[in-house]
Order: C-alpha cells, then structure tokens, then sequence
C-alpha cells in the first residue's frame, strides 16, 4: 500500500525522513530517481538518513515503476520519494497514484515561489495543473506538523 | 504538556529552535529558550525556573549545552524537584526526538531513546576513504 508519494528535491535526508515515518507509519521508503542507483556516494548518504527498522529501495524511476504495478510492493507500507515533478507525474500517471504531497523544491532563475519552500517552473505548473485535472489530489506540506495546502490554492 | 527548553551559553539555543522550526515545523512551537549573555549568572535563571517549576504540576525538560557548563551546573540543580529532565550534550539530533516525541513527557525509557538517539547521530567520515558499500535493499 502506498501511503504517501512525496517530492523533494533533497530526496530523503534525515529527520524530515523520521517525522513523516512516524506520522505515516511506514515501513519501506522508495527512492525513485535515475541518478541515485548509479552514484555510491550519494547512495550512502542516503543510506545514512534511514530511519530504524524501515526498509530502504533505491531504483531508477522506470524500474520503481514495474516494481510497483508488479504487485511486490503491495504488503509494504511504502512512502516514495522523488526528486522532480516530472519524476512525480509519471508515478501518478503509470502506476494510478491519487495523491501527491509537494514537499520542496529548489529555488532558480527559472521558478517562482508557490510556498516557503516550493518553487515551480511555468512548465511544472502546468504539470501540476494536469494532475490536479486528472483527479490526483495534490497538496504542499513540508513536514507533518505543517497544515496541508491544496496546490491548486497556491497556483 | 510538558515544557521544553534548551538552555545554552549565548544564541546556540535561539539558533537551535530556529533550526528545528525549519525541519519539524510546528513541532517546535512552545520550546522556550534561554541564553546566558557576558554578566549574567545563570543561577538568576535557576532561581526563577525553580519558582515557576514549584509552582506547576507539568514536567521541565530541560536541554543544556554542555555538560558540565555554568549552566548546566546550575540547571542540573532542579533536579531536586520530582518534574524536572535535565540533558546535556544538546545535538540537534537530541533536540528534534524531544521536539516530536516528548510533548507529553517523558520516563526513564523514553529519556534513554533521547540519548540513544542523540548519540547514534554523532559521526565522522573521512575524505578519500572508498565508500564503505552496504548491501542494497530490494522489495
């Protein structure tokens, strides 16, 4: 079951990644992005920020894909994290996801501000915008004790 | 409820709740701080803390900077009341489990996971050392 797909532009590090386990009660965390499986380094950092008694899967985003509508996914409670919004989409679209929790992104040149810590592209906004259409329920919230705010508010 | 405060010589404490702010969020909302400026001497603090813990039925939790510092030898006193927690060795580590975990108080076990906490996030790492490559996980 998955319980929540998020996207963070840090992936997952840290308490961040302790508060939402307690709050959600998993027990498996998906890293699903394409740079990660291939790079050591980051992959023990990553590692690092594992929470106790929780699984850890890293895995490129198309094999997170087959991995999830495989069904070997299903006695898990899962929290997946992503990088992007174009990495969150395609989840939401291949694998039926309903619900996606906007965690941060990065600020650049390109991105305006739709919270304290999202910053969307005008591209990212109209992906947004689609998914919403599509029926994926799509809110900002960066740590559990935060309110949730509906993106299409903040659009 | 109980009543969090992280104690410390100068603004570590001002910064640490501002940095806990940033990562819990409202957890951290009600931690109170307390920070002993060049003149004061912190058992004025003890004092007052002493009154108003005397005076409640919560429990204090108390995190001080460094064990053994001028105001955790003063802080460390209130442990004669039966309502106080006093640590030392303030890691962030140990201010984020007590942010989101002891809101309603804490016992002699929950104490020990604070600590355990704490401690499991002191490392260090070395700079060209091969990446020590754990197994990775698979579903």
């Amino acid at each position: 079951m998955i319980k929540m797909l998020r996207v963070d532009h840090r992936l997952l590090h840290g308490q961040v990644a302790v508060s939402w386990k307690s709050a959600l009660d998993v027990d498996c965390i998906l890293v699903a992005n394409d740079a990660v499986p291939g790079d050591a380094l980051r992959k023990s950092a990553i590692k690092l920020a594992k929470p106790a008694d929780t699984k850890l899967v890293i895995k490129t985003v198309e094999d997170s894909i087959t991995a999830l509508n495989s069904g070997v996914t299903d006695k898990y409670k899962l929290f997946i994290v992503v990088e992007s919004i174009a990495d969150a989409a395609r989840l939401c679209r291949e694998c039926g996801i309903k619900y996606l929790n906007l965690g941060g992104t990065k600020a650049t040149a390109d991105t305006r501000a739709i919270s304290k810590a999202m910053n969307v592209t005008a591209e990212e906004e109209q992906t947004l915008r689609e998914l919403v259409a599509e029926g994926v329920d799509v809110e900002i919230q960066m740590v559990p004790n935060d309110s949730a705010v509906k993106v299409e508010r903040a659009l | 409820m109980a009543q969090i405060i992280i104690a410390t010589h100068g603004g570590l404490s001002r910064g640490m709740l501002d940095s806990l702010h940033m990562v819990a969020g409202g957890a951290a909302d009600g931690i109170e701080t307390y920070s002993l400026e060049f003149g004061q001497n912190p058992n004025d603090y003890y004092e007052q803390l002493r009154e108003r813990i005397t005076a409640s039925d919560e429990q204090f939790i108390i995190m001080c900077d460094i064990k053994g510092g001028s105001v955790h030898n003063a802080l460390y006193r209130l442990t004669e009341l039966p309502n106080v927690v006093v640590f030392s060795g303030l890691t962030m580590g140990m201010a984020l489990e007590i942010a989101l975990t002891a809101r309603d108080g804490l016992d002699v076990a929950a104490a020990q996971r604070v600590l355990e906490a704490a401690r499991e996030g002191v490392t260090v790492a070395f700079g060209g050392e091969t990446v020590d490559e754990e197994e990775d996980e698979d579903f």
